[in-house]
This record gives structure tokens, C-alpha cells and sequence, in this order.
């Protein structure tokens, strides 16, 4: 009788260890499968970040491009202006009110003074060639000719290098977009005489900046 | 007349030394018994068997001697044993059954580590009776396989819940990994076409993202071009 129940006992605690090592396999299976499930969800997080900002960048270009760039050209700023944002930390959104406010988003633009002559401005951000050269060799790019800043993803690199620039320059966009339409050595000297910066120009930058926010809002 | 006879018979092996006593043994034939005994387990050999079995002790003085024998025997750090079955000994000897040690044979005695410790315990086992427990053992058993049982039951019910726990986490988690997906999929396509942003590479290592596989690939195409840069 004693021998019956030691065995029955025995059986049972038998059958709890097996299931217990059962249900052990079990969660070690699952706990694998939902780390795997992190990571993916990790990294979807990511390519959807990027995603969001591609997605923002080729709406406001197409808005602004209307039909003024082939799809080739459009697709290559794009991916431009993302590498840009990502590089810099820089809001693509406001490279891209500039390039509004400078050219209407014409790559081929050209920069007249009031007297109608040539300015020396060319492409989308309005760089001229002396300016986008020093810039380009800081950024180990090559601009040779007038040719180059009319290839938009050229343009951009170059004007928003320059911009950066300006930023760190200054510590603000306001005093930045300023310099980057007078030139830095001109706010330089109202800064220092004390006068009151002109803010016509950052005021439109900012209003084209609204403008393509709301555009491209998702 | 049997009461002056002793009859001692000594077997050597080795470390073992069966010393058998037989004949009918009184108060007369004692000292006798103690000195021939004492002087045979003061020799060499670390197991003394003193086999009784043909042994009738007619007082009660003999059980002192033992007692005085074995207490000699551990004083040396060697073992007596006293081998006997028979109803009379046992009975004469009852007394004293848990000081000294009791067997049928030297080979019980030999054979007899664990269901030694185990009768210290209070657990017997014979051929005719099987498994006995005394109550108090039987109890403490009972209390520690229920105890066993209780704490593997509790442990598979904490399994059983970290299971359901982790299956619902997974579930949302594969539910919120489909919504990243189709999100990501609507947002890719209202750009158009993958064709038309031209770099699509081989995709067929990419495994975990299904339908937007070569969208992954474009970005991260992207994403390592301007590292690289």
C-alpha cells in the first residue's frame, strides 16, 4: 500500500516536472519571440520617423517645383534635403521657405537687382558662384562653374551649408535669414551701430515656412 | 551439563572478525565469557560480528557486559554488531535494541547503510510486511510530498500566467507592429511608384517587413550614402 502511494506520488511529481519544464520551454519560446518583436518595432519606429520626414519633404518640394523640375531633378533635391535634415539637425521645411522665398522653387533662376542687372545669384537658394566655392570646399564638394548651381541638389547643399553657417554665426534664424539675404558683413554693421535689423525678409521666410508646414501636414 | 559449556568459534576476515558464541550461558560462566571476549575484540579488526544465534543468556548480567563491550570496541573506533533472528534473543535483548546494533547476518549488516538510516527515521521494510512507516515519519512525509505538490502546482499556475501574460503582450505587439507597417505603406505609396525613386536593391535578405521591404531598402540606402558622404 505504501509502495502504491511513494509510486503514485512519484508519478505525479514526475508529471509536474515534465510539464513544468514543458511550460518552461514555452516562455523561454515566447519571451525570444517578443524581443525579436522590440526590435522590430524599434526599428519600424525609425523607418517610420523617416518615412514621415520623406514624406514632408516630397510634398512641400512638389508644391513648391509645380512643374518646374523633372521628376529626376525632384527626386534627387528630395533626397538631398533628407540626407541634409538628417546630417544637420535642420529642418528641411525651412531650407525649403527659403528656396520659396529666393527662386519660387525655378532652378534656373537668375538674381536681378532693382536695376535689372545680374545679380550673380543663380539656381534655387540664389548662391553666387564665389560664395557657393569657399562653401563647397569646407563641405568637400566641387563646384566649378555657374553650370553646377543650377543642378538643384547642388544648389541646396551649398545654400544650406551656407546657412548652417550663418546659424552657428549668429545663434538664431532670425539674424541668419537676415544675413543670408544682405550678407553677413552688412548685419554685422547694423548689429554693431545698434540699428534695427530689416525684417521684411524673414517675416516672408517664415510665412512661406507656414505655408509648406500646413502643406505637407500629414 | 550444558551450563558449563562455551563454545567460542572465531572466523578472520580481515577487517571483519565473527566471534560466535553458543551454549546456554549463566551468571557462572560470565566472567569467563567477558575476558575471553574482551581479550578476542581487543586484536586487530575494526568490525567485530558477535553471532548469537545459538547463544541462550540465562541472567541479565550479560547485557552490561555488551554494553561494557561496545563502549570498549568505540573506544578503539572500532564497530561491534550482534547478529542473531531468533524471538528470544530479540526479546532479551529489547531493551537495549536501539543502542546496539542488531542483524541477521554480517551480510545485512553490510547490506544494511541506507535501510539503517532509514529505521533510524522510522522507516522498516521486510519482505513479509513491505514498506512501514512509523506514524510520526509517515506524517512528516505526507506533509513534505503534499508541501511538493503545492509549491509545483503554485510554480506551474505562476507558469501558466506568465505564459497567458506574455501571449497577450505579443499580440499587441504584433498588432502594433502591422499598424507601423501599414502605416509606413500608405505613407511610401502617396509618394508613387518605388520604380520612380529608382534605387531599389536586392531585397531578398529583408525579411521583416514584408510589403514595404523595398521601401526599408531605399531609406537605409539613403541613410548610408550620406554617412558615407
Amino acid at each position: 500500500m505504501a509502495v502504491l502511494a511513494f509510486g503514485l506520488t512519484f508519478v505525479v511529481l514526475f508529471s509536474f516536472v515534465f510539464y513544468w519544464g514543458l511550460q518552461r520551454s514555452e516562455l523561454e519560446s515566447l519571451s525570444k519571440k517578443e524581443r525579436a518583436l522590440r526590435a522590430e518595432i524599434e526599428q519600424l519606429d525609425v523607418i517610420g520617423n523617416w518615412t514621415l520626414e520623406y514624406v514632408r519633404i516630397d510634398r512641400a518640394v512638389d508644391f513648391l517645383s509645380e512643374k518646374k523640375l523633372s521628376e529626376d531633378a525632384r527626386r534627387r533635391l528630395t533626397e538631398q534635403l533628407w540626407q541634409i535634415s538628417h546630417a544637420y539637425s535642420i529642418d528641411p521645411l525651412m531650407v525649403l521657405a527659403v528656396v520659396a522665398q529666393e527662386s519660387h522653387g525655378n532652378p534656373n533662376a537668375r538674381g536681378r537687382m532693382q536695376s535689372g542687372a545680374f545679380s550673380g545669384a543663380l539656381g534655387l537658394m540664389q548662391i553666387k558662384l564665389e560664395t557657393a566655392q569657399k562653401m563647397a570646399w569646407r563641405f568637400g564638394l566641387r563646384v566649378n562653374s555657374e553650370e553646377d548651381l543650377f543642378k538643384p541638389e547642388v544648389n541646396v547643399t551649398v545654400g544650406t551649408a551656407y546657412l548652417i553657417r550663418l546659424i552657428g554665426k549668429y545663434g538664431n534664424w532670425k539674424e541668419a535669414l537676415v544675413a543670408y539675404n544682405l550678407g553677413h558683413s552688412a548685419v554685422d554693421k547694423l548689429l554693431e551701430r545698434g540699428r534695427p535689423l530689416p525684417m521684411r525678409y524673414y517675416e516672408r521666410v517664415i510665412s512661406k515656412y507656414k505655408m509648406l508646414v500646413n502643406q505637407s501636414f500629414l | 551439563m550444558r551450563a558449563d559449556l562455551i563454545d567460542i568459534q572465531i572466523e578472520d576476515f580481515g577487517n571483519d572478525v565473527e566471534i560466535s558464541l553458543s551454549g546456554s550461558l549463566s551468571k557462572a560462566q560470565l566472567s569467563a565469557v567477558r575476558e575471553k571476549l574482551d581479550s578476542l575484540m581487543s586484536g586487530p579488526g575494526v568490525f567485530f560480528f558477535l553471532n548469537l544465534e545459538r547463544a541462550h543468556f540465562a541472567v541479565d548480567d550479560y547485557l552490561e557486559m555488551f554494553l561494557d563491550l561496545m563502549n570498549k570496541t568505540r573506544e578503539r573506533n572500532s564497530t561491534m554488531v550482534l547478529l542473531f533472528r531468533n524471538e528470544e534473543l530479540l526479546e532479551y535483548f529489547s531493551r537495549y535494541k536501539n543502542i546496539f546494533e542488531i542483524h541477521e547476518s554480517r551480510e545485512a549488516y553490510k547490506s544494511s547503510g541506507l535501510s539503517k538510516q532509514l529505521k533510524q527515521v522510522g522507516v522498516y521494510y521486510g519482505k513479509k510486511t513491505g514498506l512501514r512507516l512509523s506514524p510520526r515519519v509517515a506524517i512528516a512525509a505526507g506533509v513534505l510530498i503534499m508541501g511538493w505538490l503545492i509549491t509545483l502546482f503554485l510554480i506551474i499556475a505562476a507558469q501558466g500566467k506568465d505564459i497567458a501574460d506574455k501571449q497577450s503582450q505579443i499580440m499587441a505587439l504584433e498588432s502594433q507592429r502591422d499598424r507601423y507597417v501599414q502605416e509606413i505603406d500608405k505613407l511610401e505609396s502617396s509618394i508613387g511608384p518605388l520604380k520612380r525613386l529608382g534605387v531599389v536593391e536586392d531585397t531578398s535578405q529583408l525579411n521583416s517587413f514584408g510589403a514595404i521591404r523595398d521601401w526599408v531598402s531605399y531609406l537605409k540606402h539613403l541613410e548610408n550614402t550620406r554617412r558615407e558622404e
